[in-house]
């Protein structure tokens, strides 16, 4: 998992919690290098499986909900420190239909090593958009939350709902995107 | 307490300074390893473009290696197609001068018929050589469209009455319609245009016992449907009026063709009808080098067969309509003057200067001969000559550097006719450039160079003649090469177009 992740969730911890708590969180986690995460680094998915669980424990907030709130908080700074990936993009199906074809293409450009999950988004109806979500490291909450931060971004009022499609592998997920009238 | 405190606080933040330094050192580790795999990549990737460019400069050069071979293989099989073009014409022209001569003496009947059979065969023998020489050329891609403007009319009607003769012999009707050419005047090749109607109107005439050949030509502004799957009229050409479009036809009622016949007609060398069983003679080229000649003026070329009904060969060629030359001026002839002169003939072959010098004798003219470009001057330094008949090559000094030198003297300028045995064009304009005025075409006959000498004898001297511009170097010799059908001058003795001894172009 990229650096840039671990970084930025520690951040969050700082801005919501304390540094006290990243202090913690880290000696619970205990990850060999002592929590020395930079954003250009590469670093094992169950290290923020590991933190989170710290998180969750220490705080008493459920896993899954921290997940989808790190989600929604780093779309924000995705916003901010890619904003080339938003220019031209009106709304959160647009964004979302451009995840697989334009975004994952150029982080690969930089990072060829990066594991990427796979995102295919297909409109299903007027103001409907299915999301398949695939990825080995099962973080559909984190997922989730970045959708609904791509909604507050553009402003979209969107209801999501989560499902497993019959007979799908274990790690693929689909979100149903329904935009309110 | 608030030591401790103090101690543990302090310990803390040396913590997480500590784990940022580690953080920025690793950070600070990978970007050096990236910057130098990126040093590294970008290093292979100026290796490879260098290699890349060498390569490409590598067969760059080994391109213009090869181009520069077939193009000295154009060159040499074109230089091989001219010396052979001299070599055989220059006995023929012989031959066919001293049969000339002979057949105009006292003969019996006997000698007579067998003198017309050698005659057909070196008429024949001519005209195989001529046709070899011609598809060769147009293989080669050495043949160039040579527009003109011309009255398509006359053209039609010259070259259908050049060949009434044979039809009449054969008893065969011969007739040619007009439709559209009322503004007969066109722009396009003439020579090649004329040589595509003799080979079609002769070839029908050859294949064609009873009945006869019709022509009709049409000037279409737009082009019409052609009835023939394969043949349809050709797209405007660029620079061209759209839409102006000659088509020909050509309908006999012979024999007619078989599916076999059509299929591999326009091959060079393929003749319908079975080989080694036919009555009829003839190379097969004809209809390979009409189909060549129309391709090379844009045009397209069909026909329609029936067997046992006849056949229609049909062309369509661009042309653009043009308006009528102005007329030449006026020549003022000499009246009451005599038309003989004082001519000389150079010639290094002895049969040549022999047949050329008794024709213009029996006309009356006075006649010397020699055989060199040296000799030419010196008899030239000797008499004022009317009119110069030179060979072009010649060992020593050869044609054009005589020229050049004849020019350079002071005194009356006699009129200059090159005489050439080849029949690839370069050197035309060669001639022009050393100052002569005309150049004829072997093999001469005697009605060439009496109608030669008749017409530059009729022009009035011109004792001013600019001195031509003198190369720096005088161009080879080598193969005088010249088309019989585009003289010098428009005016000029161009060969009748019919496909006998004079014209060496066309034949079935």
């Amino acid at each position: 998992m990229k650096g840039i992740v671990f970084t930025e969730f520690l951040e969050m911890v700082e801005e919501t919690h304390s540094i006290d708590r990243v202090d913690s969180i880290i000696a619970e986690a205990a990850p060999p290098h002592g929590g020395a995460y930079t954003a250009v680094g590469t670093y094992p998915a169950q290290e923020m499986g590991a933190l989170v669980g710290a998180l969750a424990r220490q705080s008493g907030t459920p896993a899954p909900e921290l997940l989808r709130s790190f989600g929604t908080h780093i779309f924000g700074r995705f916003s901010t420190l890619y904003p080339g990936f938003f220019t031209g993009v009106t709304d959160t199906f647009d964004f979302l239909e451009r995840i697989e074809s334009v975004i994952h293409i150029e982080v690969l450009k930089l990072y060829p090593d990066a594991e990427l999950p796979t995102v295919l988004a297909e409109r299903t109806g007027p103001g409907r958009l299915r999301v398949t979500y695939r990825s080995p490291r099962c973080m559909a909450d984190f997922a989730e939350g970045l959708i609904e931060g791509a909604a507050a971004h553009f402003g979209d009022d969107i209801t999501i709902a989560r499902s497993l499609p019959r007979g799908a592998a274990a790690p693929e997920l689909v979100f149903s995107l329904a935009r309110a009238e | 307490m608030a030591e401790g405190t103090g101690r543990a606080e302090e310990a803390t933040w040396l913590a997480r300074l500590e784990r940022e330094r580690s953080a920025r050192k690793t950070a600070e580790r990978l970007l050096e390893t990236k910057a130098r795999e990126l040093f590294l990549r970008n290093r292979e990737l100026a290796e490879a473009a260098a290699t890349l460019e060498t390569r490409v400069a590598e067969r760059t050069a080994e391109l213009q290696t090869a181009l520069a071979a077939a193009d000295a293989a154009v060159k040499a099989r074109l230089a091989f197609l001219a010396m052979v073009s001299h070599e055989l014409r220059t006995p023929l022209n012989s031959i066919l001068g001293g049969l000339g001569l002979v057949q105009e003496t006292r003969l019996d009947a006997e000698s007579c018929r067998h003198l017309a059979l050698v005659r057909g065969s070196a008429d024949a023998l001519l005209r195989l050589i001529d046709d070899i020489l011609d598809l060769a050329r147009m293989e080669s891609g050495a043949v160039a469209v040579e527009p003109s403007v011309f009255d398509g009319r006359s053209l039609l009607v010259d070259a259908v009455e050049s060949l009434r003769p044979a039809a009449v012999a054969k008893g065969l009707a011969l007739d040619l319609r007009c439709e559209g050419l009322e503004q007969p005047w066109l722009s396009s090749d003439a020579g090649r245009i004329r040589q595509v109607l003799l080979n079609l109107v002769s070839n029908a005439l050859k294949f064609t016992e009873d009945g006869g050949v019709l022509v009709v030509a049409r000037l279409q502004s737009q082009p019409q449907e052609a009835s023939f799957s394969d043949d349809s009229p050709p797209e405007a050409v660029p620079g061209q009026a759209a839409g102006q479009v000659l088509e020909v036809t050509v309908t006999d009622t012979g024999p007619g063709l078989s599916e076999a016949d059509l299929a591999r007609l326009f091959q060079p060398f393929v003749r319908a009808g079975k080989a080694g069983r036919d009555r009829l003679t003839g190379t097969g080229l004809g209809l390979a080098i009409s189909q060549r000649i129309i391709e090379t003026l844009g045009g397209t070329i069909g026909l329609d067969s029936v067997p046992g009904q006849g056949t229609t060969f049909r062309f369509h060629i661009p042309v653009a309509p043009a308006s009528a030359p102005a007329p030449e001026p006026a020549l003022p002839l000499q009246a009451g003057v005599a038309r003989t002169g004082r001519l000389l003939v150079v010639d290094d072959i002895a049969t040549n200067s022999l047949v050329a010098a008794a024709h213009l004798r029996r006309a009356g003219h006075e006649v010397d001969v020699a055989t060199s470009g040296e000799e030419a001057l010196e008899a030239a330094g000797l008499k004022a000559y009317d009119i110069i008949f030179m060979d072009l090559l010649m060992p020593g000094m050869d044609g054009l550097e005589a020229t050049v030198l004849l020019r350079q003297q002071p005194g009356p300028k006699p009129r200059i006719l090159g005489l050439t045995a080849s029949v690839l064009g370069e050197v035309r304009q060669d001639c022009r450039r050393v100052g002569m005025d005309d150049v004829l075409a072997k093999p001469i006959t005697g009605p060439m160079l009496l109608a030669a000498t008749e017409r530059w004898l009729a022009r009035p001297a011109e004792p001013a003649l600019i001195p031509p511009a003198v190369p720096a170097s005088v161009p080879p010799a080598a193969p005088a090469l010249v088309p019989p059908a585009a003289p010098v001058t428009p005016a000029a003795t161009a060969p009748p177009p019919s496909p006998g001894p004079g014209s060496p172009r066309p034949g079935p």
